[in-house]
């Protein structure tokens, strides 16, 4: 079947639009959900509902927020017919980096060389982000991996700053605990915790 | 501020999301705490370490050039979409199908072997990669699950599975493969679907009772002698004979247009 040069432009303004930060989605759907083809499948099912959807978006406007808001439900749908989303309630606020952390020789020596120690860490990290809440994984991912603003993200998942920083702080501090007892477990650190 | 206050501020701090005065106090704290001062650049170096580990995830090769072409053939898939369906029909008639009628083997051998010459040249079409030759087992990822679905259901070490390109579907649901398998010694067709991250294995003019479908997401029983298939998440219900293992009907909301295409009507 012929495309028209309607739609040959059509698509073509989609996958320029797409280009920057295209990986990036990628990356978003490999790290919220898990398994590689899952994560394709999930982010191939967003790309297409975005792209049916483009008459909706307005040149100028943020098409990177425009797309994330496909993806981020997409993913939610996924995970949710996984049954690895569930319904969550709300945790204290905690804003504190370090509030559950053991303090000790493991983190110690995570900070004292860290891009050393996610070298070591290899696939680790990608298993304690995916061990976080899934609001805590889409505002760290969205921070780490995007750069988001706070109000970005905040507009994103539809929810107040206040909690967005919430999660955030959790989530870092989770992830910092995990790391410190990966570093332990993993001989990164000799002799263990003080 | 004290070392407890600027630890609460931190996250925030590390992302420039604090406030003016807030971050002048801050500032003015580690120029006054050396731990902290020496404690945040610590910290600010493992959040950039993290944040580039992240971003060095590796990007299947051709993922977007599949991205594109799926966007592309959108016409295509619905094509491919109306063959099947079509195919199917024929399974249908040749078939025998009809609620309450049991068809006849021979007819539903016959249709079968239709239908398996249809998807025998339609592989020869495939996308360049894809295995035209349906004789070998094919451990493709996305079909890893639904070969496990078809080993349970089948219990026969002759099952052979090719990726297909992605049909467009729509929502959620879409054709992910095909190829044929075995049953009581008769080659038979099988589509894969997948909706919504679940597996549908769907099999054509199968002479075996609807309850050895393990890869049938939930399986319901209506009074009208049909069984249905849903998907959880969409409500795309599938209703399927029990004696010819036909799917017939799609329906719910979020049906797919391009699955109802695929379907037998009675």
């Amino acid at each position: 079947m012929a495309i028209g040069a309607d739609t040959r432009r059509r698509q073509a303004d989609f996958m320029e639009l797409l280009a920057p930060i295209r990986d990036r989605l990628y990356r978003f759907a490999l790290h919220r959900i898990r398994d590689r083809s899952r994560a394709e499948d999930a982010l191939q099912d967003a790309t297409l509902s975005a792209y049916r959807r483009f008459g909706d978006f307005e040149r100028g406007t943020d098409f990177r927020a425009w797309m994330y808001r496909f993806v981020l439900n997409t993913v939610l749908n996924y995970n949710r017919a996984a049954r690895r989303d569930p319904t969550v309630g709300v945790d204290p606020p905690a804003l504190d980096l370090h509030e559950n952390l053991r303090t000790g020789t493991a983190y110690e020596a995570v900070l004292a060389d860290p891009e050393r120690f996610l070298q070591h860490v290899g696939d680790e990290l990608r298993a304690a982000i995916y061990e976080l809440r899934p609001v805590e994984q889409d505002v760290l991912l969205l921070r780490s991996l995007e750069g988001f603003t706070y109000r970005e993200i905040a507009d994103l998942l539809a929810m107040p700053i206040g909690t967005v920083m919430s999660h955030l702080a959790r989530g870092r501090a989770k992830l910092r605990e995990k790391l410190a007892e990966y570093a332990e477990e993993s001989g990164f650190v000799r002799g263990g915790a003080a | 501020m004290t070392c407890a206050d600027l630890r609460r501020y931190l996250s925030a701090f590390l992302d420039s999301e604090l406030d003016g005065g807030t971050t002048a106090e801050v500032g003015a704290h580690l120029d006054a705490c050396p731990d902290c001062a020496e404690r945040v650049e610590a910290e600010t170096r493992l959040e950039r370490a993290i944040c580039e580990r992240l971003g060095a995830e590796p990007v299947r090769d051709c993922f977007w050039d599949e991205c594109r072409e799926r966007l592309g053939r959108r016409g295509l898939g619905r094509r491919w979409v109306a063959l099947a369906w079509a195919a199917s029909v024929l399974v249908a008639v040749a078939g025998g199908f009809a609620l309450g009628h049991a068809p006849a083997a021979g007819a539903a051998q016959s249709g079968a072997r239709e239908l398996i010459a249809v998807l025998r040249e339609r592989g020869r079409e495939a996308q360049h990669g894809i295995p035209a030759a349906l004789h070998e087992y094919q451990a493709v990822e996305s079909s890893a699950r639904a070969q496990d679905l078809l080993g349970r259901f089948v219990g026969d070490a002759n099952r052979r599975l090719v990726h297909l390109d992605p049909g467009a579907t729509g929502h959620g649901t879409r054709l992910v493969g095909y190829g044929t398998t075995f049953v009581g010694g008769e080659e038979v067709p099988v589509l894969h679907y997948r909706c919504c991250g679940q597996d549908l294995c769907v099999f054509f003019v199968m002479p075996v009772a609807l309850s050895h479908f393990p890869g049938v997401a939930r399986v319901l029983a209506d009074g009208r002698g049909l069984t249905c298939a849903a998907c959880p998440t969409t409500n795309v219900a599938l209703r399927v004979c029990p004696k010819s293992g036909t799917v017939i009907a799609a329906v719910g909301s979020g049906c797919a247009p391009g699955l109802a295409g695929a379907i037998a009507e009675p």
